[in-house]
Parts: C-alpha cells; sequence; structure tokens
C-alpha cells in the first residue's frame, strides 16, 4: 500500500461537483500520508460547477504550501493536491462535430463518403451542434469526440504544441505512467447526462493510448487499476420548452435521465472492454430526484456556462467515498466487479449513520474528522466572526498570540484561506445575514429526515445558527461537551472550553513526528483538530 | 459590629491593641486572599469572547483592579469606623497606624496571589489580569 500512486479524474458537470466532495474528504482529514493528482475535464470551460470546484482545489493546495507541500496525518487538509485541468477546444472552426471532423474538407467525393459515414452514426443535428456546453446527453458523439480530444491532445504535445490544456493532460499522463503498476485512477462522473457518461467507458483507452502516442515505448501498466463512480441519475431541471428545443436541436431533457441510466448500465454490464479495464465500479443511486431549478420556473433549460452552478447532493459525496474505498482497498481488485451498498431507508427517508459512508472500520474516524471540521468552521465562521465580514482564522490567532506566539506570523493570505474554505464547506452569511449553504449545507440539505448531526447545526435560520452550541454537534451524549447538567453544573459554554483546552492542554499540540506537521498553519489546523478531537471523545488522538 | 452597637469598649490596655493589631494582620491578609478567590470566580465566569475586538480580558482586569480596591479599602473603612469605635480613645491613634499597615497586607496578598495565579494560569483566563491584552 505504501508504494500507491493515486489519481483522480473528474468528468462533466456532476464529476466537477464529485471533485469537490472529493476536496472536502480531503479537507476534513480522511486521506493521511496520500499525494492525490486530480484531472479535472471538463467540456464546458465557463461552467460554474467546474470553475467552483477548482477554485476549491486551488485554496486547498495554497492551504497546502502550494507545489512543496507535503501530506501530512491525522490532522485536517492531510493529503496533497496537485490540480491538472484539461477542457478540449470547441471554439471557433472547432465548435462542432462538422467543423472537427472536417467534413466538409477534401474533394466532393470524399466529403460524400464523409458525410455518409458520420451519417450512419449522428443525426445531422447532432453534427452541427454546439459542443462549448458539452455533449448535451448525446453519449453516442461524447464518447467518439472525448477519446480523440485526448488522443489529439497527447499527438499535440508530442509535436511541441504549447496548449496550457494539453501540457497539463500531458503530465498527468506522464505521472499515471511513471506510477507503473501502482497506479489507482479513479474516476468520477454521472451516466446519465452527457460529458461524463461519454467519457467513463473510455477513459482508460484514452489514457493508455495517449501515452503511447507521447512515447512508443511506453504504455500504462497492466497492472495499473482504474476504478469509476457509475451515478445513476439523481436530480432533475427545468425541461427544456418547445421554442428552446426549436432553436437548440439539440438538448439535454431530465426527463430521459432514469432511461439513459439503464442504457449505460446494460453497456457496461455487458461491455467487454469496459469489463477488461475497469477493476471496481461503484454503482451509486438515489430514490428521487432532486430539482435543480431551484424555484425558477422557468422553461429554459440551462445547458451549461457560467449559470450552471448546480447544489451538492449526497450523492456525490457517496461518490467521493466510493474513491476512499477504491483507494484503501487492498483486497478484490483482482477481478472486475460492480458493487454497491445500502443504507437505512423508512417513510421514504434514508436514516444515515457515520458507518454508511467510509464502512464500519473508518466510521469513528469518518464521525471526528468531519464533526470536527464543522465544528472548527462554525469557530471560524460565527465565533471568532468570519462570517460577518472579519478574518476568523485570523482572530483566532491574535487570541493565542500570549499562549502560542508562533502562530502570529501566521500570514493574512493563509488566515483568508482558511476562512474561505470553510465558508465553502459549511455556511456564510450574505450581507443581509441570510445564511448562505456551503458544501456539507446542501448535502444536508439533499437528505429527507435527519442528518448525522445535530439539526441546529445545519439551521437556516441566522439567529439560531449563531447561537449553535458546538458542544452539541453530536447527538450522542458521549460525545458533548461544555454540557449544564441537571444541577446547572457545568459551563455551558463550548467556545470557552475549546479555548481553554486549546491554550492550556499541552497533550493537543501539534506532533511533529506523529502528524508530520511542519508549516505553521499545518501545525495551526493540526493544534485544533487535537483539541477537538480530545473534547468530542470520539477517537484517541 | 455588635460591641459597636451596644458601644462596647472591648480594647482598653496597650497589650490588648498588641493583640488586636496581629489580628488585624491576619484578617488583612485574609481579605486579600478572599478577595482574589472572587476575582477568579468572576474571571472564570466571564465568558471568551470571539471577534477582532473581544471584551473578556478587560473585563477581566477590570474586575480584578475593582476588587483590588474594594478589598483594602473596604477593610480600612471596617477597621476605622467598625473596629475603631471598640478601641479605648487614647488607643485609637496607635490603631490607625495598625490599621494602614493591615490594609497594605490586604492589598499587598491580593497583589502577590493575584499576580502569582495569573502567572501560573497565563494560558487560562487569569491570565488576562496581568497581559498586554485589551
Amino acid at each position: 500500500m505504501g508504494t500507491e500512486k493515486y489519481f483522480v479524474i473528474g468528468i462533466g458537470g456532476t464529476g466537477m461537483r464529485c471533485i469537490e466532495a472529493f476536496t472536502h474528504l480531503c479537507a476534513i482529514g480522511m486521506f493521511d500520508n496520500k499525494e492525490i493528482d486530480i484531472l479535472s475535464i471538463d467540456t464546458d470551460t465557463n461552467n460554474g460547477n467546474k470553475g467552483r470546484s477548482e477554485q476549491l482545489i486551488d485554496r486547498y493546495i495554497r492551504i497546502k504550501g502550494g507545489v512543496q507541500g507535503k501530506p501530512t496525518a491525522n490532522s485536517f487538509f492531510t493529503a496533497k493536491l496537485n490540480i491538472y485541468k484539461f477542457a478540449p477546444e470547441y471554439s471557433g472552426n472547432r465548435l462542432t462535430y462538422e467543423l472537427i471532423s472536417g467534413l466538409n474538407a477534401g474533394s466532393e467525393d470524399i466529403k460524400k463518403d464523409n458525410k455518409t459515414l458520420s451519417d450512419l452514426f449522428f443525426d445531422d443535428d447532432v453534427q452541427k451542434f454546439k459542443l462549448d456546453h458539452g455533449y448535451r446527453a448525446q453519449t453516442h458523439l461524447g464518447s467518439h469526440l472525448m477519446y480523440h480530444c485526448i488522443v489529439e491532445a497527447a499527438r499535440n504535445v508530442s509535436k511541441g504544441g504549447k496548449r496550457k490544456e494539453d501540457l497539463e493532460l500531458s503530465v498527468f499522463l506522464d505521472k499515471i505512467y511513471q506510477a507503473g503498476e501502482n497506479a489507482r485512477v479513479f474516476i468520477l462522473g454521472s451516466i446519465f447526462g452527457g460529458t461524463g457518461a461519454s467519457a467513463i467507458p473510455i477513459i482508460p483507452k484514452a489514457l493508455r493510448d495517449a501515452v503511447k502516442i507521447k512515447d512508443k515505448n511506453a504504455e500504462i501498466h497492466a497492472a495499473a487499476k482504474f476504478g469509476c463512480s457509475l451515478l445513476s441519475e439523481y436530480f432533475s431541471f427545468n425541461v427544456p420548452d418547445s421554442a428552446q428545443k426549436k432553436e437548440q436541436k439539440v438538448i439535454a431533457d431530465s426527463n430521459n435521465f432514469s432511461r439513459n441510466s439503464q442504457a449505460a448500465l446494460m453497456f457496461y454490464h455487458a461491455d467487454s472492454t469496459v469489463k477488461s479495464t475497469y477493476k471496481l465500479m461503484y454503482h451509486i443511486g438515489w430514490p428521487k430526484r432532486t430539482d435543480f431549478s431551484r424555484g425558477d420556473t422557468s422553461t429554459k433549460t440551462i445547458t451549461g456556462g457560467g449559470e450552471q452552478k448546480n447544489p451538492c447532493h449526497i450523492s456525490e459525496l457517496f461518490c467521493a467515498c466510493a474513491a476512499y474505498d477504491f483507494f484503501n482497498k487492498e483486497e478484490g481488485l483482482e477481478q472486475h466487479d460492480i458493487v454497491f451498498k445500502s443504507a437505512n431507508f423508512q417513510n421514504d427517508s434514508f436514516l444515515f449513520e457515520f458507518q454508511d459512508f467510509l464502512g464500519e472500520a473508518s466510521a469513528k474516524e469518518f464521525m471526528n474528522r468531519i464533526g470536527s471540521f464543522l465544528a472548527f468552521s462554525h469557530i471560524i465562521i460565527n465565533y471568532e466572526k468570519g462570517g460577518m465580514g472579519e478574518g476568523g482564522a485570523e482572530n483566532l490567532v491574535q487570541k493565542f498570540k500570549d499562549y502560542i506566539p508562533d502562530y502570529i506570523n501566521l500570514s493574512n493570505d493563509e488566515a483568508k484561506d482558511i476562512d474561505e474554505f470553510v465558508k465553502a464547506f459549511a455556511f456564510n452569511y450574505d450581507t443581509k445575514d441570510n445564511v448562505i449553504p456551503g458544501w456539507l449545507f446542501q448535502i444536508r440539505q439533499s437528505v429527507d429526515g435527519p442528518f448525522l448531526f445535530h439539526t441546529d447545526a445545519f439551521s437556516s435560520n441566522q439567529k439560531q445558527l449563531k447561537n449553535f452550541h458546538i458542544g452539541k454537534l453530536f447527538i450522542n451524549d458521549a460525545h458533548q461537551f461544555a454540557k449544564k447538567g441537571k444541577l446547572g453544573i457545568g459551563t455551558g459554554d463550548p467556545y470557552g472550553e475549546f479555548r481553554d483546552t486549546i491554550q492550556r492542554d499541552q497533550t493537543v499540540k501539534p506532533s511533529p513526528e506523529k502528524q508530520k506537521v511542519e508549516r505553521l498553519n499545518e501545525r495551526f489546523l493540526a493544534h485544533i483538530y487535537n483539541t477537538l478531537t480530545k473534547l468530542y471523545k470520539i477517537v484517541n488522538n | 459590629m455588635l460591641l459597636f452597637i451596644l458601644g462596647i469598649i472591648t480594647v482598653k490596655t496597650p497589650a490588648q491593641l498588641n493583640s488586636l493589631a496581629m489580628q488585624t494582620y491576619i484578617f488583612g491578609a485574609i481579605v486579600g486572599i478572599v478577595g482574589v478567590i472572587v476575582a477568579t470566580i468572576i474571571a472564570k465566569a466571564i465568558k471568551f469572547e470571539g471577534g477582532a475586538n473581544p471584551k473578556d480580558p478587560g473585563k477581566r482586569r477590570l474586575w480584578f483592579w475593582l476588587l483590588f480596591f474594594l478589598s483594602f479599602s473596604g477593610f480600612f473603612l471596617y477597621n476605622m469606623f467598625v473596629v475603631s469605635e471598640t478601641i479605648a480613645s487614647n488607643l485609637q491613634s496607635k490603631f490607625t497606624t495598625t490599621n494602614l499597615i493591615g490594609s497594605a497586607i490586604s492589598a499587598g496578598a491580593y497583589f502577590i496571589v493575584g499576580f502569582a495565579l495569573s502567572k501560573m494560569f497565563s494560558t487560562g483566563k487569569l491570565g488576562s489580569w496581568f497581559s498586554s491584552k485589551k
């Protein structure tokens, strides 16, 4: 296990949100001692979800100290992440399949032959629609184009091309090649939409072929392990009206998502190439569809671009959990398998427990880390007023200046990155004091019924949220602190107990040996992690 | 107090005054220590505040010095108006000196114990008494 190299590829809008979930899992500290290379692939370069997830990873990388950062352990932000961004060039004379394929080039005979061949596979409208908002659920076209754009990028680089996206893909390919048999590659995306569904079946082959194109003597090791999520439909959006259908000609219709999923699953179950390339496929589904139109009653479908910034959903977290399982699996990777698990489902809603996410063995670690990170977010945003226009992490550092003088040297930029990350993770307030749900809040909102923590921890009422008692984050009494007892004994002040513990308790000091924290902000984060771990009494640190 | 109300003079000789002086010094030290204990309870009861401008260290410091002033001035005034009335008039001038010394002992005990506690628990709430924090 020690020599394994880890790679994550997120494809399409849903893939981007899965990467977002994966990054948050890394932030809470679930990937100790690992360096993970992430490749984001989207045809829609301006996609709001792509921008959001890449911004999140960029911030994560800055918190980890950039290129020089190192993996750490038993803390927050333990994995070292590297991001590579690839997007096919779909603009100008490469905006449609027709233009890319050069159907109108050459002699009349060649044009005719090309057109006839294309017509065998694709409708005329499919050949002519603009690709800059993705493949619009046309997976037969998407698979073809995605394969070729990856191969073409490798060809461009081998010829000395300098396109930034191609170069980033090339570095990623080199890393998989260099990892040899120790490479574990996990692919995140949906199987019901356009880009992700198109790419999942062809990615392993495309990567192998691209590596060979770059260097004919090189190849991805036959024992390199590929895994992926098979995420079936879990959301819907405004169905296009006849006017939009007429204008766009080809457009994704969420009414077809179930059929798309079914067709994709049948294909994966039967296709020999898929079976030979993927070791594990994690089938992830949701019993009902969440409406992503967010109350918008228009009859327009947002096809992509900056407007496409869909909220996060717990299914995406499960995809990230699948990646965790794949990366930590020591057995069961010899043969192709499609795996799934289920959770307690009653009265039309899931009753999730911590063990449902990363399994029984990691349940306590997951509980401690996600809970501590949520509590840390509350401290920064509420207690230290990071959500009220102040610098939350900076304020906390100032509190420690007489006790832990080192932290005073934490730069404002580093403190700000911590602030912005926890706001993206948990919540923030707008200028009118309304609660802006972050990732975990959106995850919680996608689940009916109870969800892991005290309900008030996710309140949409700003007053209730600001006064939330972080000592009562967990429902189980054994993991609460700063409670007022029956006789009124006890501080009832969780922030006070946190401050008391971190300032006075020598046992919560970060350990450079065990936690491998060298940089100042890593020590700061480890100190907070140790303190909250001690207070919640879920695991022994 | 009762003796004062009843107008009973209990200290009539220099020997009795010497004995009273020793009691006053001990009582002064006790008052100082009790004052610090009260200041500690109050300091602990004041919650840590978040944000860029927390008021809690200032509040603890304010209470610490307020109790310092109250304990030694209260002790001085008590001796002056209550205890002095139980002393024969020819010995009262000598007791004024005793009172000043006793009050100084009270203030000293308060300050020394407070300072020691503040430094011993400098990473906790008591650390606010003698720190540069606002």
